[in-house]
């Protein structure tokens, strides 16, 4: 569909990178209901910003920083709940994010192949925290097992993918 | 590295403790590689949940609760969907349901209600899910998904009926209350007896009427506050953010932004917003300063600060005593036709600028021009006589001989009294020779919406004037109610004063002005009562469930 203007635009980019912006965003609130706001919040700013824009520059890195400032005054909106990330430490972490962009697309066409080579244990455990969102005090009440034995599980779990993603970028199959 | 890693997780996970966040912040604040590991971990958690949502993951050994999906921006509402966890314990026996046990094991999805053999009772409201247990060997009952009214019996000294959350538990003897769990807080209503809601942070003692919510890692909090917002100092919209279920805003004075509900109350336990006397939500700002410029025009300044060129097209609407003017538009009549286009001329900042012929162009100034031909925008950057050119968005098709196409917005083209456009950060307008503006009412609305519930489910709004804007309730805003909303000329365009796409919506006392004003309902059993002159319009296959005045049709 052919796109007529700067706010289509801009609007058509941010669907298309939604994944990569959402997942940025919870890193730095940790916390899907505030992400959720703070994503809102950023499809009005970019959309009333769509003039801004200078088509051809990185549109991922724009969003980002206009994602940041809107963390940065959710994060001030709720101090008082506490357990957020303080602005010290998000303005630190703005400036290695390029870790969190790199090699994106393909990290994420590996993981679907890594994923289905997990085991059956560890698979449930993941769609258990993924899919369905639970945290791991919820799966360890509903699985009997302790907190802690679920948490040391889904690391586990997270770092076979991590080095499954590794060897197949590298070429060396999964 | 091992220590720092399993500090990530444990933040992406939600189960960091407050010495461990200020270990992990110390540890990002201070170090560089262990920012990159930060970041490399976090980019696993955001696609794990994308690659896993879109494998369709796999059934577990209990009923999941279905996670509120990413949902598509402003039809989001966090906490609409409950993905409740609850623990009953310690009931000995199994339950059942119209008279028969229920095994352990057994899936029951609500409505339904669910008994114990001591007469202690669960309600799963529609759409929830709940997994029977055997007690012995655990807790009673897993609610997986939505909510549920819980009813104890009573009981003997020291066999208490607790009700676990990953926030919280509920120890409870001999009462009615709901519990809702959603991503990040559990909220506790009590109807009848008394609930202690407890965490290791502290506990409260909520009594019968009252409400109360508990966070991870900070002391459980009644609710039901009732706070007064100034509109003209106060961030009203933060307010409401942060509205929890039972919680009351209160109005006063003039909102001139759209407001936009996206707390979720609870059936018998609503979020209410309600305006005072002098509430208003004005849509549009008045025009008052005009001066005759020697092109004959009015121009009064826009009264807004923002970069007014920044705006899209059609976003804003004059409006002279209630009526939208024309926007300035050549020709007035049929639209034109290019005698020669399509000549690209080269790049420019991504756009592609193109030549357009158009024959008897009007003179005069077309810097805010822009072009419209099929479906599709243009602006026009440069024009000599009947030469054009326009920028157009690469992937556009450009103009070609022979499209028909119209020019909008600029100051050339104000030919016929009652048009109007913007030019920099000026309104012009033409008038009539004989009219002056000060005979009339002129506003620039600047929002066609001024009221959006987003997810609102179980939010009353009541007493609430509107000028120059529309109420919009979206699908997710179940059980929604209007009471005593004025709407002034709402819809500028289109008519649509109210539209509501949410089921079991009670709109009721509705006073709407300006000509041929609708509530459009596209979705089923909505009440609508003592509206007026309303025309109310509902979409094929949906049914009213009461409409005593008004006309349906």
């Amino acid at each position: 569909m052919a796109i007529t203007d700067p706010t289509l635009f801009v609007q058509a980019e941010l669907l298309r990178h939604a994944e990569q912006l959402k997942g940025f965003i919870v890193a730095l609130v940790a916390d899907r209901d505030a992400a959720e706001d703070c994503f809102q919040e950023l499809f009005l700013t970019v959309t009333a910003k769509a003039a801004d824009f200078t088509p051809g520059t990185d549109f991922l890195a724009w969003a980002c920083t206009i994602a940041r400032y809107k963390v940065l005054q959710h994060l001030e909106r709720r101090r008082r709940h506490g357990g957020y990330l303080d602005p010290a430490t998000i303005e630190a972490l703005a400036g290695d994010a390029d870790a969190y962009h790199d090699a994106w697309d393909e990290r994420r066409k590996a993981l679907a192949a890594c994923l289905d080579g997990l085991a059956p244990a560890a698979r449930r455990l993941v769609d258990a925290r993924y899919v369905h969102g639970l945290a791991p005090a919820a799966i360890a009440a509903a699985s009997g097992r302790t907190a802690n034995g679920v948490s040391v599980a889904l690391a586990k779990a997270r770092d076979t993918l991590e080095s499954c993603i590794g060897r197949r970028l590298a070429g060396k199959g999964g | 590295m091992r220590d720092l890693q399993a500090l990530i997780d444990a933040y992406a996970d939600g189960a960091i403790t407050a010495a461990d966040l200020q270990r992990l912040q110390e540890r990002l604040r201070a170090d560089a590689p262990a920012r990159r590991a930060f970041w490399r971990r976090m980019r696993l958690h955001a696609q794990l949940g994308a690659a896993c949502r879109a494998a369709g993951g796999r059934a577990l050994a209990f009923p999941p609760p279905r996670r509120a999906a990413w949902r598509w921006p402003l039809a989001a509402a966090a906490g609409l969907l409950l993905a409740a966890w609850w623990l009953l314990r310690p009931a000995a026996e199994l339950p059942s349901r119209d008279g028969r046990p229920l095994a352990a094991g057994t899936v029951v999805a609500g409505p339904a209600l669910l008994r114990w053999e001591d007469g202690t009772s669960v309600e799963l409201a529609g759409g929830a899910r709940a997994e029977s247990r055997d007690a012995r060997r655990g807790p009673a009952l897993l609610l997986a998904d939505g909510s549920a009214v819980v009813r104890v019996a009573h009981r003997p000294a020291g066999r208490g009926f607790a009700v676990a959350t990953p926030q919280a538990e509920a120890a409870v003897l001999g009462t009615v209350f709901r519990l809702a769990v959603s991503a990040g807080s559990t909220v506790l209503a009590v109807q009848e007896g008394v609930v202690r809601l407890g965490n290791p942070a502290g506990a409260v003692e909520v009594h019968a009427g009252d409400a109360a919510t508990a966070r991870s890692q900070a002391p459980p909090q009644r609710v039901g506050s009732v706070v007064h917002a100034d509109m003209a100092h106060d961030d009203v919209q933060r307010l409401a953010d942060d509205l929890r279920p039972g919680d009351t805003l209160v109005l006063h004075g003039t909102w001139s932004r759209p407001l936009r509900l996206v707390r979720a109350g609870l059936p018998g336990l609503p979020i209410t917003v309600r305006g005072a006397e002098d509430a208003l939500l004005a849509g549009d700002e008045a025009l008052a300063e005009w001066r005759r410029g020697v092109d004959g025009l009015w121009h009064a300044r826009a009264p807004w600060s923002m970069a007014t060129a920044q705006r899209p097209l059609g976003q804003d609407q004059l409006l002279i005593d209630g009526q939208p003017a024309s926007l300035a538009v050549w020709p007035a009549g049929a639209e034109a036709v290019a005698a020669d286009g399509s000549a690209v001329l080269g790049e420019s900042g991504g756009f592609v600028r193109v030549a357009i012929r158009l024959p008897g162009l009007p003179d005069g100034d077309l810097s805010t021009a822009f072009l419209r031909w099929g479906g599709h925008f243009g602006r026009i950057v440069a024009r000599s006589g009947d030469d054009a050119q326009v920028l157009v968005h690469p992937g556009v098709p450009a103009p070609r001989a022979g499209d028909a196409l119209r020019v909008l917005g600029a100051p050339a083209l104000l030919q016929q009294a009652g048009m109007w456009c913007r030019s920099g950060a000026e309104v012009l307008l033409r008038l009539a020779e004989d009219d002056h503006p000060s005979a009339h009412r002129i506003a620039l609305q600047r929002h066609r919406t001024m009221l959006e519930l987003r997810g609102a489910a179980q939010v009353r709004v009541a007493d609430l004037a509107i000028r120059a804007g529309a109420v919009d309730i979206d699908a997710d805003s179940v059980g929604a109610e209007l009471d005593g909303l004025q709407l002034l000329h709402p819809a500028a365009i289109g008519g649509t004063a109210v539209g509501i796409a949410a089921p079991g919506v009670r709109v009721r006392r509705l006073v709407v002005t300006g000509e041929g004003q609708r509530i459009a309902v596209d979705a089923d059993g909505v009440v609508v009562e003592d509206c007026g002159a309303a025309v109310v319009e509902v979409a094929p296959g949906r049914r009213l469930l009461s409409a005593d005045r008004g006309t349906a049709r």
